[in-house]
């Protein structure tokens, strides 16, 4: 008894305990979901037929056989067969859509399509199978007779989008936003109202009117999920904090200062001031994860040497507030904590114990911002140790549960004061962990009170800084009244005809708004910098650079600009967005002239009687900034870049193109030199003319032979020369001035150089004839001493020529048809015959 | 006694599976929200540097001129920049190439690592010396935490660290050149 009496109330409690534990279970879903949707079903419930999550909607016209609803395996599907003339519909029991901005999604599929419709709606009254509603959106498939059926998007009634039916699977996603919708399908915006009152509340699907309508098989819907989100965003505090040190007096813009931090805020978590355990990598405010950024667990900022935050140089406050000296923190050696009144807390750590502005006990002191707080200093713990370690460290501590006290929001209240400047998750904001007690960490926004760059791409009406590469656009507080997205595109190195060059790759800047329409003029001004500082300007004059625009990227209108050149930038005032390009006037526009040098012996005209050096000659124009380059080709092979001079040794005809660039690729075009190569002397061949009953010299080459013959004493001299300028002489001594009828060929001149043939006589004789002309009777040559000799007898009775020749002591005779001619040619300085 | 020590344990159990039961649902439940929250609906987009197109028939990768640290480096032809307030994102394909940044008061290269390695509890499977523009860089794989390899290059310059990083096996032949293309003036 007594024990069932003590043991009672701890049966009771068990009990109680696993109620309590199985209610949890059962809700713990919803709970959470209320915290990340205004209105979800992911029907991820496996339900049985015609039931649904009664929490969340109401269901019409179901039967338990063929219009039935089925919560299946992450979908809801609604059927109906033509047995059944009903079709189920469902409403959402409460109102689905905040009063304000959401984005809604629903995923959906007609898994089975015929002519006649079933929907999803989205509508400002609650509807039901007996009350008359317009949907304010609404999406279905109709029966379509002249283009056979559809399904259409409709908004006010209206249809604003029809694609044939289907069975593709289809994401439709509303945004409210400032009063007016934007309709997606499938990512693809396909509608933006106009400014609007009407917000809808309810949700439904399915097909309220199909009531014993006794129409066919109407078409299957499923739905994968439908979530509504609210959009509505918590207003950030104000930014109210600058750099804690005089940045500009170092010379440094604050952009520089601040993103010259030697240590990060670790998003991923900073526990420095704890002992809790994390991973081993930080996490910067723009969610880069770097193996050696410095460094883990840290949570604050440093700065120091390269953001000119040097030692003994002064500690300003951030802000206005109510600083006292931290005096129990080794590691942070001497510190100052700044209460700024606003649920934040700055910290200065590692101070000089000289020029603190608050006394050592502790007591409170008001500053204002910018006042002198401290000099920086390696107090504490610095690495490297020591004066080469001097730093400030610098972090912002939120009083997160509200009772004045900051210590006990460490670390849950630290806060980046950089904000958190990624579109994925913070992990800081979202991690939940113990320290003395469960906590989660904090959500970060942006306290500078000046711009940073490269934050958003959205332009609100608070203005901003974006910078992408040597562009920076500034813009004024309330330039835009709604948000526009900013969107920086590099385009091409740009000439102009002008003789205008871009300095560096120009861009295309566009404004558009949420839905995606251009914004290109500005009743107010925007400011925009570029920088040359990395620019190579040698081929540009300087004086002349200027921020120019262009509508098309090809014709461009100068902006009256201002340069700097301390600080190597350009700076216009505008208020378009087109393209824009910094340019400067061409130093040099002229091309360079190339002439081809060719040494060589010419000949005539293009010819050349030996091997050739061609050497391309480039100048550029006098004041031009000199030739780069100089390109050439033999005949049709691929071009080359010119070094040496080009060598020539073979025999032929030639054709090269060349041309040079100079440093500011001015182009020359392609200059063309023709020549030909003959290095063979030609040779000549003798015979007698039967017209002139003379000696007929006549050249033996390739090319082009001239011929000429000159006396002197009795010796006759034929010159036979090619185009190149090759000349045979033939020295010819007239044996008997008389008869003029025998000859001996005494020298041979190849290019002057003289050879003296072997003893050598030609001889011919004509037969004087009664009524008829001489008939050419004997030819004879004889050399090698009358050892080799030629006789070529005509007899004109018979026709016949009877040749008798000596050679190497023997006599051959033989007779042939026809007249003979006797040849003598020249080879090498010796001397053959033929006939 | 007994009874008493049993009845403690049937009140603990239920305890400890109530919590354990709560933690698993919601670790549940939220990572499938925010699995689905990433997948649904879209963020905003940054600013985006496309690729230049060249006017020339050259193959050569682009220089691109991070003005605020004056550093540049050869963009590869089909990437995207993301140019941030402190750290580049060179994109293509769901891939990407990160040059972050940070400044020190070190003056050698060797000197940082050592430090950032006791900090950051680095384990590195190969750290290998190269040089690149006549400057010294530290070629590092690790596992990061969440077991991605990681490949870095390490770079010094006057006071500031340079990373050059990616956890795509793909891009690593690209990151290195993307690293021996970086210039500082």
């Amino acid at each position: 008894m007594n024990y069932q009496s003590k043991h009672l109330p701890q049966t009771t409690a068990i009990v109680l305990l696993w109620i309590i534990m199985i209610t949890l279970f059962l809700i713990s879903p919803n709970l959470v979901k209320a915290e990340q949707y205004y209105f979800q079903d992911e029907f991820n419930e496996n339900r049985s037929v015609n039931t649904l999550n009664s929490l969340l909607w109401d269901t019409y016209n179901t039967r338990s056989s063929f219009a039935n609803i089925l919560e299946l395996n992450g979908t809801v599907t609604l059927n109906q067969s033509p047995n059944d003339r009903v079709f189920p519909f469902v409403v959402s029991k409460q109102q689905a859509f905040p009063n304000g901005d959401f984005i809604a999604e629903v995923k959906f599929q007609y898994t089975k399509v015929t002519p006649w419709g079933v929907g999803i709606g989205f509508s400002d009254v609650k509807p039901s199978t007996t009350n008359t509603f317009t949907s304010l959106i609404n999406i279905g498939i109709w029966q379509d007779t002249s283009v056979g059926p559809n399904m259409r998007i409709t908004y006010g009634g209206g249809d604003i989008y029809t694609i044939p039916i289907n069975t593709d699977i289809h994401t439709l996603t509303v945004t409210h936003l400032s009063n007016k919708y934007l309709i997606q399908l499938d990512n693809q915006i396909i509608f933006t109202s106009p400014e609007t009152t009407l917000q809808t509340k309810y949700i439904w699907f399915g097909n309220f009117g199909l009531q014993n309508t006794g129409v066919p098989e109407w078409t299957k819907l499923s739905i994968d999920h439908i979530r509504v989100k609210e959009t509505t965003t918590v207003s950030a505090p104000t930014p109210f904090l600058r750099l804690p040190w005089d940045y500009e007096a170092e010379g440094l813009t604050f952009n520089e200062a601040a993103t010259r931090m030697s240590s990060y805020l670790d998003h991923e978590y900073p526990f420095l001031s704890t002992n809790i355990a994390e991973p081993n990598d930080l996490v910067s405010y723009e969610n880069i994860r770097g193996a050696g950024l410095s460094y883990s667990a840290h949570d604050g900022y440093d700065y120091a040497r390269r953001s000119k935050a040097f030692i003994d140089k002064p500690v300003l406050a951030s802000a206005n507030g109510t600083a006292t000296f931290l005096g129990n923190c080794r590691p942070c050696g001497k510190a100052i904590l700044i209460n700024h009144n606003n649920g934040y807390q700055t910290r200065y750590y590692h101070l000089q114990d000289s020029e603190l502005i608050t006394p050592l006990d502790g007591t409170p002191v008001e500053v204002s911002k910018g006042q002198k707080i401290g000099l920086i200093g390696y107090s504490g713990h610095v690495i490297p140790s020591g004066p080469n370690g001097a730093h400030l460290h610098f972090m912002v501590v939120q009083d997160k549960n509200n009772d004045g006290n900051f210590n006990d929001n460490i670390p849950d209240g630290i806060t980046d004061p950089y904000g958190w400047q990624s579109t994925s998750p913070d992990p800081w904001e979202n991690y939940s962990f113990s320290y003395n007690g469960q906590r989660t960490g904090n959500k970060s926004y942006y306290l500078w009170d000046k711009q940073l760059s490269n934050l958003d791409s959205t332009l609100t009406s608070n203005g901003g800084i974006f910078n992408t590469e040597r562009y920076k656009l500034q813009f004024p507080q309330n330039f835009t009244e709604q948000n526009l997205n900013l969107k920086i595109e590099a385009q091409p190195q740009t000439k102009t005809n002008d003789n205008k060059v871009s300095i560096g790759s120009t861009i295309k800047a566009t404004l558009s708004d949420f839905v995606g329409n251009f914004k290109e003029q500005f009743s107010t001004v925007y400011q925009m910098t570029i920088n040359y500082n990395l620019e190579d300007l040698v081929t540009s004059d300087p004086a002349t650079l200027s921020i120019y625009s262009s509508n098309d990227g090809g014709s461009w209108t100068k902006e009256p600009s201002t340069i700097d050149q301390n600080n190597k930038t350009v700076t216009a005032e505008l208020n378009h967005m087109t393209y824009f390009a910094l340019m400067a006037d061409r130093k040099d526009t002229q091309p360079p002239v190339t002439e081809a040098i060719i040494e060589g012996e010419k000949g005539t005209e293009n010819w050349y009687r030996s091997n050739l050096n061609i050497k391309l000659d480039a100048i550029d124009n006098q004041g031009g900034l000199g030739v780069e380059y100089t390109f050439y080709r033999i005949g049709n092979n691929e071009w080359k870049l010119y070094g040496t001079p080009l060598p020539f040794t073979e025999e032929g005809n030639y054709q090269i193109e060349f041309y040079s660039i100079d440093k500011d690729e001015n182009s020359e075009l392609p200059r063309i030199l023709k020549f030909s190569i003959d290095k063979t002397i030609p040779e000549a061949k003798i015979m007698v003319n039967q017209s002139t009953k003379d000696l007929e010299i006549s050249g033996l080459d390739t090319n082009t032979i001239q011929i000429s013959n000159m006396v002197t004493n009795g010796i006759r001299t034929y010159s036979v020369t090619d185009l190149a300028g090759n000349t045979l002489k033939l020295n010819v001594q007239e044996l008997d001035l008389t008869k003029r009828d025998q000859f001996s060929i005494k020298k041979l001149l190849y290019n002057d150089n003289v050879i003296t043939p072997q003893y050598n006589l030609f001889r011919y004789r004509f037969l004087t004839r009664q009524n008829s002309s001489p008939l050419l009777e004997n030819q004879f040559f004889t050399m090698n001493n009358f050892k080799e000799n030629i006789d070529i007898l005509y007899i004109p009775s018979t026709n016949k020529s009877k040749i008798i020749t000596l050679k190497n002591g023997r006599i051959t005779t033989k007779t042939e048809t026809g007249l003979k001619l006797l040849q003598v040619t020249t080879n090498k300085g010796t001397l053959n015959y033929s006939y | 006694m007994h009874s008493t020590q049993n009845g403690n344990i049937l009140i603990i159990i239920p305890i400890v599976l109530i919590i354990v039961g709560i933690s698993s649902i919601s670790y549940w439940y939220q990572s499938n929200q925010s699995n689905k929250s990433e997948k649904t609906f879209p963020q905003e987009t940054q600013i985006t540097l496309d690729s230049p197109k060249e006017s020339t028939t050259s193959v050569e990768d682009p220089i691109y001129k991070w003005n605020n640290f004056g550093v540049s480096f050869k963009k590869p032809n089909d990437f995207k920049v993301n140019e941030k307030s402190n750290s580049i994102v060179i994109k293509k394909e769901g891939q990407q190439i990160e040059i972050s940044t940070v400044s020190t008061n070190y003056q050698t290269l060797d000197e940082y690592i050592a430090d950032i390695s006791t900090k950051n509890n680095l384990r590195y499977e190969n750290k290998e010396k190269l040089i690149f523009n006549d400057k010294e860089v530290i070629k590092t794989l690790r596992l990061t935490s969440d077991q991605k390899e990681e490949l870095t290059y390490w770079i010094y310059n006057d006071y500031g660290m340079y990373f050059v990083s990616t956890t795509d096996k793909e891009l690593y032949e690209i990151t290195e050149q993307v690293a021996r293309s970086i210039q500082f003036k």
